[in-house]
């Protein structure tokens, strides 16, 4: 069974390339706008990853993390977090907050797919 | 999805295990075996159905081994051996060509390669 | 459209609503300059456009948008406080970033001077800039030491302990232990004494810590990079034991040494447990000293150790044996042979359709397949070889011609049959020759040009696909397309009206008799030209290739198949006709129906998922009666680029096909490079397939006249 990846950014273009890139990689893909609607799209369904951008309005990516944390569901799912190379602060956070791994932008499709396989296979 | 029965006979009690011993179900399979082991002089474990196997799990049988022979008791391993538990013992690098033998274990161990392929401990 | 056109599409799209919502988020603020929410939201703004732009292909504005990112960084850390002269400079870059969004793709970009104003007036706002500067130049500056082992295997010994909580952060430690093998020859072993009994156990602690010692050719860094997610939090020991060079510099250590090493144990201890006499591990178990883990990592490791060198000397003594040429002949010709024996047998067995026979044969076909690989690898040579004696014929070239060349060449590591190279040389040699002679000037002739004093030839080599492309590349006089076109038509060659694209022209050097040569001298222009150069390159399968400039030089390209004996073929047939295809230029089959095939009105075109593609109908080619099918197979190749289809009656499948050379009579067949011998004993010819676009491109120009 294929596996499902939530990604999560609240750039539309951004979305659109992770998906293309993680369909074409054979996976199931869900889409959130930020950490809030992450959360909603969780609510029914399961992901067995969780790819976010940090930057998000309403709740952002390390706030997301510290929930996924206290949910029995995805207290142990990876969870990848984008950052840019100006956020070393934020990584941290993210780290601390109990993230698995990163990717800095900007990054290609085959990076992304390096990463991913890094947690999951 | 894991799944376990317990099946209490004159000398044994068969406790075999279905789907997934990861680290989801974790906190669950070690209630299971401290009950069983409470229960019985001798616990037999059946992991033929078991389908995906992973570090967390193994760190439980060898704790439950350390118990057993603690409490001059038997575990030993009935059935088939699933690939999934191979694999991981494999990996992991708990199964070893020679056996360790920390006082603990009593001169044997859950993880050396002749005992696992016969199956019993 | 293209899915990355696609993709710019939509960033497009997206930047120009955040560019919007900048500039509203930007004139609110100037009401409130503390709103740390809308500084947030302008900051997001910046940062999505940066970040999104150079993964789309808009890295100038990647990089532009990143300065004014880094000052609104500063703002938001409190660090700066809002201007008006700030919300202005910031406006303006919104500006220009817009600008730039509708320049992308236009060839006309925005004007650069413009974006250098607004960073430098906004640097000059920003306090910290050049500290911020200096700190990233010491970063960048960072270099690794290890790098210095790169190409050589080592070995390590790693000691990691993850975190406790790493299953809670979503890692698999058993997958980061999977990646350390993947590197080379590894072992791993599992320290498991710190797990607790059942009763105090926390099941989602990770108690297991690892030894592994690991030989590897990709570098220290590789190793380092197994662990980037992991290392905070991290115990991680890696430490290089063994560098394997051209000698094997330690030999495996003691047992107690390694210990030793590794802090398991205090030096005293083990002398004072040395001078009783059993074996050390027994001993240092028995006097508690250290645990049997420690103990069987080691003993890992002493055994890793000496099982690598052990084989590094293994193949340092087998890496040569001389074996004659001939030999391998017959040996390329018993493996033809069993090719050919061994699709018979296929054949036959699926007649039967007994499965332990099928059985067999399949696993014959899979050993004659490892056979046929090993045997072609067995006559690969690399090319290099070739390339050193020509060395030697420049120097005695230039100084026979009074000219200054310098060779170098690329790609000497490339391999090739040890058939193909041979016929290689003398037209490479031809070549060469022509390069020094016609195409470098004298020194007293490229001076003045500007050019250096000694002419450049070089040659390279390299893989592309099935086939190796060389290039025989000078940066000499170049050839002249109106000498070319006056000297041909003086031969008649062509019409001297004639209207020739440049590679048309170029091609007719290729034709018998041509000779731009002015003066004929001892090394080439002797009448023999580049026709039979052209003629052994075609023998060989291969192709020839010219592109040059007058007075910047010429490169002359050849594609050459790499093996001459076996190819991968495609079974087709034309009524009870049946030809190969090489598989390596096929690129997908095709249904045609006759409806299709009507709607092209006589033109052999078809339209495969929207695009056009002519095609030949093999058919009408050779001439073969019957009636077609109603629906034909396209079988599409790609040749020199361009996608061609090959009309059929119907695709039968793969062939390993042993070629055999057709006799001096099929020589002059156009279309045909050579035959096969099918598994029922038929012979199958192959299909030459540039040889027949070629011809169907002449007829189409002679018709079009």
């Amino acid at each position: 069974m294929a596996k499902t990846i939530l990604i999560v950014d609240d750039s539309a273009s951004m979305r659109q390339l992770v998906t293309f890139a993680l369909k074409d990689a054979g996976y199931e893909v869900i889409a959130a706008t930020d950490g809030k609607d992450a959360l909603n799209k969780l609510s029914g369904t399961k992901a067995d990853m969780v790819v976010t951008d940090l930057n998000m309005p309403n709740m952002d990516g390390i706030e997301l993390i510290k929930q996924l944390r206290s949910m029995p569901a995805h207290k142990f799912t990876p969870v990848i977090m984008l950052t840019t190379e100006s956020q070393e602060g934020k990584k941290q956070e993210g780290k601390a907050a109990g993230a698995s791994g990163w990717i800095v932008k900007p990054f290609t499709p085959e990076k992304l797919m390096e990463v991913i396989k890094k947690f999951m296979r | 999805m894991f799944d376990y029965k317990s099946e209490q006979t004159e000398d044994k009690t068969v406790l075999t295990i279905n789907g997934e011993l990861t680290i989801q179900n974790a906190a669950v399979f070690k209630d299971v075996l401290l009950e069983s082991l409470e229960k019985t002089g001798h616990l037999v474990l059946n992991l033929e159905n078991v389908t995906d196997v992973d570090l967390s799990c193994l760190q439980l049988l060898c704790s439950a081994y350390l118990a057993t022979t603690e409490l001059n008791r038997r575990l030993t391993m009935d059935g088939g051996c699933p690939e999934a538990f191979r694999k991981a013992a494999t990996d992991s690098g708990y199964l070893k060509d020679e056996a360790c033998k920390p006082s603990a274990c009593n001169k044997s161990c859950l993880w050396t390669e002749a005992d696992y392929s016969r199956g019993g401990v | 459209m293209s899915t990355a056109d696609q993709h710019k599409d939509a960033y497009r799209e997206e930047a120009l609503e955040l560019l919007a919502e900048l500039e509203t988020s930007l004139l609110d603020l100037e009401q409130s300059p503390d709103d740390m929410e809308l500084i947030g939201r302008i900051f997001r703004a910046l940062h999505t456009i940066k970040g999104s732009g150079s993964m789309f292909g808009f890295e100038d504005i990647a990089e532009f948008t990143h300065e004014v990112e880094t000052v609104f960084d500063i703002v938001r850390n409190g660090e700066m406080s809002v201007t008006k002269e700030l919300i202005d400079l910031t406006l303006s870059a919104g500006d220009h970033v817009k600008m730039m969004l509708n320049a992308a793709g236009t060839g006309h970009p925005a004007d650069p001077k413009r974006a250098q104003e607004i960073i430098a007036s906004l640097q000059k706002l920003s306090p910290d800039k050049k500290e911020l500067d200096a700190a990233r130049a010491v970063s960048s500056e960072e270099d690794d030491p290890a790098s210095l082992h790169e190409g050589k295997s080592i070995t390590c010994r790693i000691r990691f302990r993850p975190p406790g909580d790493i299953f809670m952060r979503g890692i698999n430690p058993l997958l980061i232990l999977d990646d350390l093998r993947g590197l080379g020859e590894c072992r791993i072993v599992a320290q498991k004494e710190e797990i607790p009994v059942l009763n105090d156990i926390d099941p989602e602690h990770c108690y297991t810590y690892w030894d592994a010692v690991l030989t590897t050719d990709q570098g220290i860094n590789a190793v380092k990079e197994v662990f980037e997610f992991i290392e905070d939090g991290s115990d991680l020991k890696i430490d290089i034991i063994d560098i394997i060079d051209d000698k094997p510099t330690s030999s495996h250590k003691k047992l107690g040494d390694i210990l030793v090493e590794r802090g398991d144990v205090s030096p005293d201890d083990l002398q004072k447990v040395l001078s009783r006499q059993k074996r050390i591990g027994e001993l240092l178990v028995d006097a508690d000293l250290v645990d049997t883990g420690k103990v069987e990592s080691a003993l890992t490791e002493q055994r890793h150790v000496r099982e690598v060198q052990e084989k590094y000397q293994r193949s340092e003594t087998v890496s040569s044996i001389r074996v004659s040429s001939d030999k391998l002949d017959r040996l390329v010709n018993l493996v033809g042979e069993l090719v050919t024996v061994q699709a018979r047998l296929t054949r036959t067995s699926a007649l039967r359709n007994d499965p332990e026979l099928l059985s067999i044969s399949e696993e014959v076909e899979r050993l004659t397949e490892y056979l046929r690989d090993n045997t072609m690898s067995v006559r690969m040579v690399p090319i290099g070889t070739m390339f050193n004696k020509f060395k030697r014929l420049v120097r005695d070239l230039s100084a026979e011609t009074g000219k200054e060349v310098e060779m170098s060449t690329e790609g000497a590591d490339t391999e090739l049959d040890k058939t193909v190279i041979d016929k290689l040389n003398d037209p490479l040699v031809h070549m060469i020759r022509n390069s020094i002679d016609h195409g470098i000037e004298p020194p007293e002739v490229r001076e003045p040009m500007g050019k250096p004093r000694a002419g450049m030839l070089h040659l390279s080599a390299r893989h592309s696909g099935a086939n190796v492309l060389i290039e025989i590349t000078d940066d000499g006089a170049g050839l002249d397309p109106e000498a070319i076109r006056t000297r041909a038509a003086e031969k008649g060659l062509i019409d001297p009206d004639a209207e020739l694209s440049e590679k048309d022209t170029f091609a007719l050097i290729f034709e018998p008799g041509f000779s731009t040569a002015r003066k004929i001298t001892s090394l080439s222009g002797r009448g023999v030209g580049m026709d039979v150069v052209k003629r052994s390159i075609e023998a060989l399968r291969g192709s020839i290739e010219i592109s040059s400039r007058k007075n910047i030089g010429t490169t002359v390209t050849l594609k050459i198949p790499l093996t001459l004996a076996i190819i991968d073929g495609l079974l087709v047939k034309i009524a009870e006709e049946v030809f190969v295809i090489p598989l390596s230029i096929i690129e997908e089959c095709v249904e045609l129906s006759r409806d299709a095939a009507s709607k092209g009105n006589g033109r052999r075109i078809s339209n495969v998922r929207g695009e056009i593609v002519p095609y030949i109908s093999l058919r009408e080619r050779f001439m073969i009666n019957g009636d077609k099918p109603p629906i034909e197979q396209i079988v599409i190749t790609r040749i020199e680029g361009r996608r061609i289809g090959l009309v059929v009656d119907h695709v039968i499948g793969e062939h390993q096909t042993v070629i055999k050379t057709l006799g001096r009579v099929y020589k002059d067949v156009e279309g045909v490079s050579g035959a096969t011998i099918l598994g029922d004993g038929r012979v199958a010819l192959i299909l030459d397939v540039p040889r027949l676009v070629q011809n169907m491109e002449r007829e189409v120009a002679f018709a079009g006249q």
